[in-house]
């Protein structure tokens, strides 16, 4: 019977759309969102993309290969079919609890496109390396791996992929939440306003003490030059 | 003598420190109307606005010197562009007609969900449509 169970779910497992299969960073929605907008992309620019990520998690969690591309998530696409492509791959080291070692990960972006390097998507704020060990990490592998299209336009190697107003009816589309906390001003100049201010603090603070040590200076010099304080003298009895 | 002059020296680092931050603060919409060419009004069949740029240079260096001069709360990069997200506003950045140059987009929090939906649908807000799934694609061996 166990048997049976087993046999069962493997078979399942097999039969399994490639888009449900658990990934160690993108679910599996995000990977197939993110492999269709990469095949849009290739059929506009002639251009295969992918991503190929290998995890490994000491602290439990998932580890193995990410990988997708235009072809579908978990997809490799066959180099010597690309006239033209651009992959990200890269390496995410999560260390366990009790090692002394920091998480850790690495990116490269291979292509056979001249000049299409990771320093693009550095420009574009994602970073090269440890970029990708924060709880955010399936967001920036998106983006990171989004941007590859435009960054191939960019340099010339194919047209732009057009942008596109929805053509899902306004009810569809639902509704932006998250509004970031801070405006905009304090989230740029918090921590700078933050530092100017406790110079302005400091140095009245600092002022003040000098002004009443000169106070305190002057006073005790006027003092000296008066000389020693007579005693008083009593009064004539007369 | 040497306090007094310290506490007004630290005094004036301070004060010309916010000066110059109130002096470099501006709106996204500044930067973009300073750094672009405003180009007109937007509008998607659902009628989102949005004020539209054409700027000199690609999407990508828009984005890089925007998000120099104003850091954005978020950001989402696509093949079509990169788009920013601010407090109440959101800046797509996609190609220009002409190579080296990129279009800009600006427009209210509301309006920019909906004009920008196709990229941030989800990521930025909830999600109502039919769930993504992969479709496929043109030829995988380019064309």
């Amino acid at each position: 019977m166990r048997v049976a169970a087993l046999a069962a779910v493997a078979a399942a497992a097999l039969w399994a759309p490639a888009a449900a299969l658990a990934t160690p960073v993108l679910d599996p929605a995000d990977a197939a969102e993110l492999a269709q907008s990469l095949a849009d992309a290739t059929e506009e620019q002639g251009v295969c993309y992918g991503w190929e990520i290998e995890v490994d998690d000491a602290s439990g969690g998932p580890s193995g290969p990410e990988y997708g591309s235009n072809l579908g998530p978990q997809q490799r696409f066959d180099l010597s079919q690309c006239p033209k492509y651009a992959v990200l791959v890269g390496t995410i080291v999560f260390t366990s609890d009790s090692s002394d070692s920091e998480d850790a990960s690495r990116i490269e972006v291979r292509s056979n496109l001249p000049g299409i390097t990771q320093e693009s998507l550095d420009e574009l704020g994602y970073g090269a390396n440890d970029s990708l060990v924060g709880d955010d990490n399936d967001t920036v592998l998106a983006n990171m791996v989004g941007a590859l299209p435009e960054i191939v336009a960019d340099h010339g190697y194919a047209p732009p992929v057009p942008f596109e107003t929805p053509a899902a009816p306004v009810e569809q589309q639902g509704a932006a939440t998250g509004r970031p906390r801070l405006s905009d001003f304090l989230r740029q100049w918090g921590p700078a306003l933050l530092i100017c201010s406790l110079l302005l603090v400091g140095g009245a603070v600092w002022l003040v003490v000098g002004v009443e040590q000169r106070r305190r200076r002057r006073h005790a010099e006027r003092r000296e030059r008066r000389g020693p304080a007579r005693p008083a003298q009593a009064p004539d009895g007369g | 003598m040497k306090h007094i002059a310290g506490g007004i020296a630290v005094i004036a680092l301070g004060t010309f420190g916010i000066a110059g931050i109130l002096a470099s603060s501006g709106s996204v919409r500044s930067w973009l109307d300073s750094k672009c060419h405003y180009t007109g009004t937007s509008r998607d069949q659902n009628g989102h606005r949005a004020r539209r740029y054409d700027c000199p240079g690609s999407a990508s260096t828009i984005a890089h010197r925007l998000r120099d001069a104003h850091h954005p709360a978020d950001q989402r990069s696509t093949p079509a562009g990169h788009f920013l997200r601010f407090r109440n506003q959101m800046v797509g950045l996609t190609a220009g007609a002409v190579a080296g140059r990129s279009i800009a987009r600006l427009a209210s929090e509301r309006d920019g969900y909906g004009f920008f939906n196709n990229y941030v649908g989800g990521w930025w807000g909830s999600y109502g449509g039919p769930a993504e799934r992969f479709r496929g694609g043109g030829p995988g061996g380019g064309k």
